[in-house]
């Protein structure tokens, strides 16, 4: 256990500001979830979320505590991508910077291994401190939300639970890889928050489009507390399907969206005037529409996200591997 | 002279290519987002002269429905490079700042240089002003362009707070403050990395603690105005309130609904005028002044403490 030791004892300084962050952003997310918890178990006649007769002091406060829950959910959302990059980048980074790696690679029987040995330790931190974040912002979620299911719902989706942890091992991979190839600390760490972003972009894009391509098409109005939203469609009279923006480019540059959802356009050669009613002097050309993933797919939609996020984690690990492999040591 | 900035560059090279680009990309993209802006209203004009929350006029919606389209697409990008203009001096200053002292100390090269200086005092001096001279000139091409696009966003009107993108004073005087907490960090702890954490702990605890105390400064200073048709959203507002038409008591919103135990309306009770206790939008500048007069303070406290440090520690 000497190198788990060693490979502490090097990033020490980190891992302990991390864990204290970590426990004071958990320890205040607990807290508020129990300020809330005690608004809505103290006033069982009001609902705390809406402005009703007799309950405006209930939800005044609560509306307080919200608005500090909503700061923490920030906060989470940005841990792993943080976390990740503080223990991934000087992993090989600082070795390289400080001259060290010539002596470590040439003590150690293989570079593979010396670099899997100096990983599990900042792997292991990243999975705990993040599944201490994972199940506080989980609490805290609930807190807020005391009648939602939240194993089937996609209510803060991506800033509670196991997804906190996926994310931290992607940026961890990044992390180790742009250290692994810049080889100095400082730079690594701005060029690692920039290759983050991207990736992050590219998965977030990626992961949209694969939702989409399994959303169900529902007609406007419908109650969808709960459902992973996609955004909105329009489905035209012949049952084809897009967006508002390329109805705009076929040259619907003029409509009007009904309270039901139903979209009109103004007769031709005329526009809709400001108050008249567009059911009365429009053409019906469609049905607003919203894509959902229905909220009893959450566990699926979330498993598949972290798998994906996992597989990508691996392909940086491997790819550190090439890197410590190959790199001259200077 | 050109030693020392020579000497700066071959030491941090990298931290100033990188934060030296991502500054001159930042501002070009203002410059090019607001003028963008400016063209599509320049181009139609017709569009433009009229109170933003109104429904265009029928005549106007073909004509202008496409312009007004092309400028709301432009606000995303925008109000991203309006948060870059925001974060940019805490990036350039704790980037920067941390490793200044650190790096020296962590790669055990400044029992080497110090001994070699005259003094610690002037070799500080020598390391840090170039590095100030690099972080005042990136702020001011950033913050000059977030201005830049600010006025193009405000259409004539003066800014006033809650604007993302700060006053130049004030974005200055934070990357200062900021450059401060991370050379003091990095000496005291002599490696770079923890340095850098313990800077973005002390710099965040720092600006919350400052905008706290800005918030209870000015609430104690707040006046109570009317809330008339030339109520300007610039203001910075407190609490709302009523005032009796007869008696001309002063009662905030709150307390009047708890003890009317009604729900909130957006009219206002009969006999009862809407009040705010803010600071109108007039006295923002002043407001500027003092925030960053405060935070150039603490910026020369931490520059003093640096130089305590530097002066008084072991070289490893």
């Amino acid at each position: 256990m000497s190198w788990a030791r060693l490979s502490f004892r090097l990033q020490r300084w980190e891992i302990v500001f991390l864990t204290a962050g970590v426990a004071l952003l958990a320890g205040a997310m607990l807290w508020y979830a129990s300020q809330l918890m005690a608004v809505v178990a103290e006033n069982p006649g009001c609902d705390p979320s809406a402005f009703t007769s007799g309950c405006e002091a209930v939800a005044r406060r609560y509306d307080e505590l919200s608005d500090f829950v909503t700061q923490f959910t920030n906060l989470t959302w940005a841990a792993p991508f943080g976390i990740g990059l503080i223990l991934g980048v000087p992993l090989v980074a600082r070795e390289i910077d400080r001259g060290t790696t010539q002596i470590a690679w040439t003590l150690s029987r293989s570079r593979i291994q010396w670099l899997a040995g100096r990983l599990v330790v900042p792997t292991l931190v990243v999975i705990g401190l993040l599944a201490a974040l994972a199940v506080t912002s989980e609490i805290l979620t609930a807190a807020l939300f005391p009648q939602a299911n939240l194993s089937e719902d996609f209510t803060w989706y991506g800033r509670r639970g196991g997804l906190l942890v996926a994310r931290g091992l992607v940026a961890l991979g990044v992390g180790v890889l742009v250290g692994a190839i810049l080889g100095r600390l400082l730079p690594a760490l701005l060029a690692g928050t920039v290759v983050t972003g991207l990736v992050f972009g590219g998965l977030t894009l990626g992961m949209d489009r694969w939702n989409e391509a399994e959303a169900l098409v529902l007609p406007y109005g419908r109650d969808i507390t709960g459902d992973l939203s996609l955004g909105e469609r329009v489905v035209l009279a012949d049952g084809e399907m897009m967006t508002f923006l390329e109805m705009q480019r076929r040259g619907v540059g003029s409509f009007a969206i009904a309270m039901d959802g139903q979209v009109y356009v103004p007769p031709e050669g005329s526009e809709f005037e400001g108050m008249e009613s567009p059911e009365e002097v429009g053409e019906l050309i469609g049905q607003s529409h919203v894509l959902v993933i229905p909220a009893e797919r959450y566990p699926e939609i979330v498993a598949r996200e972290a798998a994906v996020l996992g597989g990508v984690a691996v392909l940086f690990g491997l790819g550190s591997g090439v890197v410590v492999h190959r790199r001259r040591p200077v | 002279m050109l030693a020392t900035l020579r000497l700066t560059w071959r030491l941090q090279r990298w931290e100033l290519a990188i934060l030296g680009l991502a500054g001159v990309g930042l501002a070009g993209a203002l410059v090019v987002i607001a003028w963008q802006m400016g063209a599509i209203q320049a181009a139609t004009p017709e569009c433009w002269a009229r109170d933003s929350d109104a429904p265009l006029e029928a005549s106007l919606m073909a004509t202008c429905e496409g312009p007004l389209g092309a400028y709301e697409g432009w606000r995303g990008p925008g109000d991203i490079a309006s948060l870059g203009v925001a974060i940019a001096p805490f990036a350039l200053g704790v980037v920067l700042g941390v490793p200044l002292v650190a790096r020296e100390i962590e790669s055990r090269t400044a029992g080497i240089t110090w001994s070699l200086s005259r003094s610690r005092l002037r070799w500080l001096a020598l390391r840090v002003l170039p590095v100030v001279g690099f972080v005042l000139l990136v702020i001011t091409l950033v913050s000059l362009s977030g201005n830049v696009l600010l006025t193009e966003r405000l259409d004539g009107r003066e800014p006033g707070f809650g604007e993302m993108i700060a006053p130049w004073p004030i974005a200055v005087t934070r990357g200062l403050v900021v450059l401060g907490i991370g050379l003091t960090a990095g000496a005291l702890l002599g490696r770079t990395l923890p340095a850098l954490l313990v800077a973005l702990g002390v710099t965040g605890a720092l600006f919350i603690g400052l905008a706290f105390a800005f918030d209870a400064w000015m609430a104690s200073e707040a006046e109570p105005i009317d809330v008339g048709p030339d109520q300007r959203e610039a203001s910075r507002i407190f609490e709302m309130g009523f005032r009796d038409d007869e008696t001309n008591e002063l009662i905030t919103m709150n307390e009047y609904y708890s003890a009317a135990g009604n729900v909130m309306t957006a009219s206002e009770p009969e006999g009862m005028t809407m009040i705010a206790w803010q600071i109108p939008a007039e006295e923002h500048p002043a407001w500027v002044a003092r925030e960053a007069a405060v935070v150039g303070g603490v910026a020369v406290l931490f520059g003093i403490g640096s130089v305590a440090v530097v002066v008084r520690r072991r070289p490893a």
